[in-house]
C-alpha cells in the first residue's frame, strides 16, 4: 500500500456547460434545513470532465462553488452564500455492476438516489449496465436480490451526498455507517485535478499523504485530532493515523473535493420482519428500548417516536395533509418502537421473547403493527420518517410568517451508558425552556433526534439557547454533537464544542492545501481563514 | 358467517410491472390491492363464522394467503400445480370452482376483488359465479350485515345504489374503507399456526386439458405499456393573469 496519490487532469470545455441564471436559480438557493442563500449561477455538468473544468474555472478566478445534488439536507450544506452553485443532477446514473472477494459492488455516478438504487436492485433488471468485473452483471442476475445495507431515512437523496456525508440512518445500529460500504470513489479536488482511491490501496505514512501530479509533488497532513468513533459521529473530517486517504473525502461534506463517481458494497437481500410496538408513554417505550438492546437477539435497528411525535403525525393525519390512510393506533396518544428483525425460521422464537419483554413494559404483541411484505415494510418506512416530514412541513408553514426561522433540531448521539442521563438532562431543559418538542429516532444507537417546534423568532432565540445546553451535555457525556447530518452551515458552533481551536486550525489547513482560494463548499463545517 | 375469499398475488404496481413483453415476476409481489378490500370486507363480516382464502398461483403465492390469515382468514387452500401455469381467466375460474365445490361448498358468501392489478381484465367474478351457477354483483364499493340481510353498495354513473344480497352468491370489491389494517404481531403468532393447504390438479379431479394453458381458450401473446405521451408546446405569454388563465382553461378540458 502506498502513501502517494496521483493525480490526473481531465479535458473540458467550460464553456459548452449547461448553466441557469435569473429565476432558474432560486430552486436551488434552499435545502431541507429551510435556510436560503444566495448565488449569481447554476452550472450543470454532464460528467466529471465538466466537474472538473468548473473547478478549474472556479479557482483561477476565486469564485465560490457550492455543490448541489437533491438538496435533502437538512444543515444547509447544499446553500450557497454566493458565487456558482455547481448542480451534479445530471451525473445520475448506473454505470456497472462488480464482484471481488467481498462480494457484489455497484457503481454509479454520484447523483443517482437511494430510492431509485433500491428500485434498480429490487427490480434485477440490469440492462445497461457494465461489467466491471468478468460476467459480474449476469452474475448478479442469478444471484438473487441483493441490496445496499446502509439505509438513510431519505432515499430521495443522492448516493454522492450519502457518501460525503458519511449518512447512517437506522441500521447502523448493526451494520455501521455508509462509510464501512463505500469501495472506490473519485474525486474532483477544487483545483480540478482528479483523484481515484479505493479502498485498501493506500495508506497514509502515520499523518501524511503525499499528493503526486506529474514530477511534482504535495504533502498533505492529516489532522491529529482523535476523531470520536465510539459513537455514530459526522462532525469534522475524519483522521486516524495510518489512515486510508479515501476516508478523508467520506464524511468532509465535499469541502476537499466533488465525488464524481462510486461503487458501493451490496449484500443478499433477506427477509425482514418490521415490527412498531405501541406503548402508553415514553417512560415504557424508552425502558423497552434498554430491555431489547439487552437481549440476544439478532436486531436490525431500533427506532424510536415519542408521544409528542405520535401526536404530531396523527393531528397531521386528521388535518388531511400527510399519512393519508394510516390506521390509528391500538392504543391512545402512544409512543412506539420500531424494530426490525429477520424473518425466518427463528420468527416463532422471537415471538415468544417480545411476548415477555412487551407485556413488561405496558404493551402487548396485540399492540404492535407488523410488517414482512416488502411494500408493507415499505409503509413502515414511511411512517419511520413520518415525524421529520411532519416537523418540515410545520416549520415550513411557521416560515411563511416569520422567514427567519429554519430547522431547530439536534442530531447528537452518546454513548450507551450516558444515554439515561442524557435523556433526564435533556427532558428537563426542554421543559424548562416551554418550548414544543417532539424526540424520535435512533434510540437504539444512542442516537434520538429532539426537533424543536418554533413559532416565532422569540421562540427562535430561546431554542438556540436550548440546542447550546443540550450539545454541552453530549460532548461531556463523550458523545457527538452532529451524529449523522453533518455540520453545514448551521453546526459550525457545535464543532467547537468537539474540538479544540488547534484541532480546528488543522483542519483549516488540510482544506487551504486542497482549495487554497478556498472556492469549494466555503462556510460548510469550517470557516475560512482570516 | 361462513365467507370465501378468491385472492390473487400480482407484481407490486409501484415497480416496474413488464419485463419485456410479460408480467415481472422478479420483483416484490404483494396481494392484489382490490383483493385487500374484499379482505377487509370479509374480516368485518365474519362475525363468529369463518373465512377460507383460496388463491391459484406458483409457489410465493403462499404468501399472499398468509396476508389474509394475518387478516382475519381462518384457513386458506393454495392451488399449486405446474399444470395450471398459463390459465386464461376462464381455466382460472373453472379450477377455483372445482376446489370449492370439492372442498368448502357451504359458503354464505364469495368475496374477491374487481379486478387484478396485472391482467385487468375484471372478468374472474363473473366467470368463477358463472361456474358456480350463482348469482354476482360486481364492482361493489361496500358491503354491511344489517337487518339480517346483507347489503352491498355499488355506484354507476355517479348513481348510488344499495343491493340486497341474495344467500350464496359473489361479490367482487373495487374500494375498500381506505384505513389500511395493519397486522400485529399476534395476528403473525396466530396466522403461522393456520393452515394453508395446497391443492394440486390430481386433488382436483382435473383433466389435464381442463386446466391451464390446455383448458384456456386465450393465450396472453404480448403485454406492453400503452403510449400515451404527448408532443409539448411552449407558450411564451406576456403576464402571468393570461398564463394562469390557460392553465385553467387547460385543466377545464379546453385544450385549445
Amino acid at each position: 500500500m502506498s502513501d502517494r496519490l496521483k493525480v490526473v487532469s481531465l479535458d473540458a470545455d467550460f464553456n459548452h456547460i449547461r448553466a441557469l441564471s435569473g429565476d432558474a436559480v432560486l430552486p436551488y438557493l434552499q435545502d431541507e434545513s429551510k435556510l436560503r442563500g444566495s448565488a449569481s449561477l447554476v452550472l450543470l455538468p454532464k460528467n466529471e470532465g465538466e466537474v472538473a473544468a468548473i473547478m478549474r474555472e472556479a479557482s483561477s478566478k476565486g469564485i465560490s462553488v457550492t455543490v448541489s445534488a437533491h438538496r435533502t439536507g437538512v444543515v444547509g450544506g447544499a446553500v450557497p452564500s454566493e458565487g456558482w452553485v455547481m448542480s451534479l443532477e445530471g451525473i445520475d446514473v448506473p454505470i456497472g455492476v462488480g464482484r471481488d472477494d467481498l462480494g457484489f459492488y455497484i457503481q454509479s455516478g454520484p447523483c443517482l438516489s437511494l430510492r431509485k438504487l433500491e428500485d434498480l436492485l429490487s427490480s434485477e433488471r440490469f440492462d445497461g449496465l457494465r461489467d466491471l468485473t468478468s460476467s459480474a452483471v449476469e452474475e448478479l442476475k442469478g444471484s438473487g436480490r441483493h441490496i445496499l445495507l446502509v439505509d438513510p431515512t431519505e432515499t430521495n437523496a443522492s448516493l454522492g451526498a450519502n457518501v460525503a456525508c458519511n449518512s447512517s440512518g437506522a441500521k447502523s445500529y448493526r451494520y455501521g455507517p455508509m462509510r464501512d460500504w463505500v469501495r472506490r470513489i473519485r474525486v474532483v479536488l477544487p483545483d480540478g485535478r482528479l483523484l481515484d482511491l479505493t479502498r485498501g490501496e493506500h495508506r497514509a505514512r502515520a499523518y501524511s499523504i503525499v499528493i503526486e501530479d506529474g514530477d511534482s509533488e504535495k504533502i498533505l497532513d492529516i489532522p491529529s485530532h482523535r476523531f470520536n468513533r465510539d459513537v455514530k459521529n459526522s462532525a469534522g473530517i475524519y483522521a486516524e493515523e495510518g489512515m486510508d486517504p479515501i476516508d478523508l473525502f467520506i464524511g468532509s461534506e465535499g469541502i476537499l473535493g466533488t465525488i464524481t463517481l462510486l461503487e458501493l458494497r451490496l449484500v443478499p437481500w433477506r427477509r425482514t420482519l418490521s415490527s412498531m410496538a405501541f406503548f402508553p408513554d415514553d417512560c415504557s417505550a424508552i425502558g423497552f428500548v434498554r430491555a431489547l438492546r439487552s437481549i440476544d437477539m439478532p436486531i436490525d435497528l431500533i427506532e424510536y417516536i415519542d408521544s409528542n411525535g405520535m401526536r404530531l403525525v396523527l393531528r397531521s393525519r386528521d388535518e388531511g395533509s400527510l399519512f393519508h390512510g394510516m390506521p390509528d393506533p391500538p392504543i391512545r396518544s402512544p409512543s412506539a418502537v420500531i424494530f426490525d428483525l429477520p424473518y425466518d425460521e427463528r420468527v416463532d422464537e422471537f415471538l415468544n421473547d417480545l411476548d415477555g419483554l412487551l407485556s413488561s413494559h405496558g404493551s402487548s404483541l396485540s399492540h404492535t403493527w407488523c410488517a414482512h411484505e416488502e411494500r408493507e415494510r415499505g409503509r413502515f418506512r414511511s411512517l419511520r420518517h413520518a415525524v421529520p416530514e411532519a416537523v418540515f412541513a410545520y416549520i415550513a408553514n411557521r416560515k411563511l410568517s416569520h422567514p427567519g426561522i429554519h430547522k431547530m433540531g439536534t442530531d447528537m448521539s452518546v454513548p450507551q451508558d450516558g444515554m439515561g442521563e442524557m435523556l433526564k438532562h435533556h427532558l428537563g431543559v426542554l421543559k424548562e425552556s416551554g418550548l414544543e418538542y417532539v424526540m424520535f429516532g435512533h434510540l437504539g444507537d444512542g442516537h434520538p433526534h429532539i426537533e424543536l417546534l418554533i413559532d416565532d423568532m422569540h421562540q427562535f432565540a430561546v431554542a438556540e439557547g436550548v440546542l447550546r445546553e443540550l450539545a454541552s451535555k453530549v460532548v461531556e457525556l463523550g458523545g457527538s454533537t452532529m451524529a449523522e447530518h453533518g455540520t453545514g452551515r448551521l453546526k459550525k458552533e457545535f464543532l467547537r464544542l468537539m474540538y479544540s481551536e488547534s484541532d480546528l486550525e488543522e483542519m483549516v489547513r488540510l482544506k487551504k492545501a486542497l482549495d487554497p482560494a478556498w472556492v469549494l463548499n466555503p462556510g460548510v463545517m469550517l470557516e475560512a481563514p482570516e | 358467517m361462513r365467507i370465501l375469499l378468491m385472492v390473487k398475488q400480482v407484481p407490486d404496481t409501484n415497480t416496474n410491472l413488464l419485463d419485456e413483453s410479460k408480467f415481472s415476476r422478479k420483483g416484490p409481489m404483494v396481494l392484489n390491492p382490490q383483493c385487500e378490500y374484499a379482505l377487509d370486507a370479509a374480516a368485518a363480516l365474519k362475525g363468529d363464522g369463518r373465512v377460507v382464502a383460496f388463491t391459484m398461483g406458483p409457489s410465493k403465492a403462499r404468501h399472499a394467503l398468509f396476508r389474509c390469515l394475518e387478516l382475519g382468514a381462518d384457513l386458506a387452500y393454495h392451488l399449486c400445480d405446474s399444470d395450471f401455469a398459463g390459465s386464461d381467466v376462464w381455466a382460472t375460474a373453472n379450477t377455483l370452482s372445482k376446489a370449492i365445490m370439492e372442498f368448502e361448498p357451504e359458503f354464505d358468501i364469495i368475496l374477491c376483488g374487481g379486478h387484478a392489478a396485472d391482467a385487468e381484465t375484471g372478468l374472474l367474478p363473473t366467470m368463477l359465479a358463472a361456474a358456480l351457477g350463482i348469482p354476482v354483483i360486481n364492482r361493489c364499493r361496500g358491503i354491511r350485515y344489517e337487518g339480517g340481510s346483507l347489503i352491498a353498495n355499488r355506484e354507476r354513473n355517479g348513481i348510488p345504489s344499495e343491493l340486497i344480497v341474495p344467500s350464496k352468491s359473489l361479490v367482487s370489491m373495487i374500494q375498500g374503507s381506505n384505513v389500511h389494517r395493519l397486522p400485529s404481531l399476534k395476528d403473525l403468532q396466530d396466522a403461522r399456526a393456520k393452515q394453508i393447504k395446497t391443492l394440486d390438479r390430481g386433488s382436483l379431479g382435473l383433466r389435464k386439458d381442463e386446466c391451464g394453458a390446455s383448458g384456456s381458450f386465450t393465450k396472453v401473446d404480448a403485454v406492453f405499456a400503452a403510449d400515451h405521451s404527448r408532443e409539448g408546446i411552449e407558450l411564451v405569454l406576456d403576464d402571468t393573469d393570461t398564463a394562469l388563465d390557460l392553465v385553467i382553461d387547460v385543466f377545464q378540458g379546453d385544450e385549445r
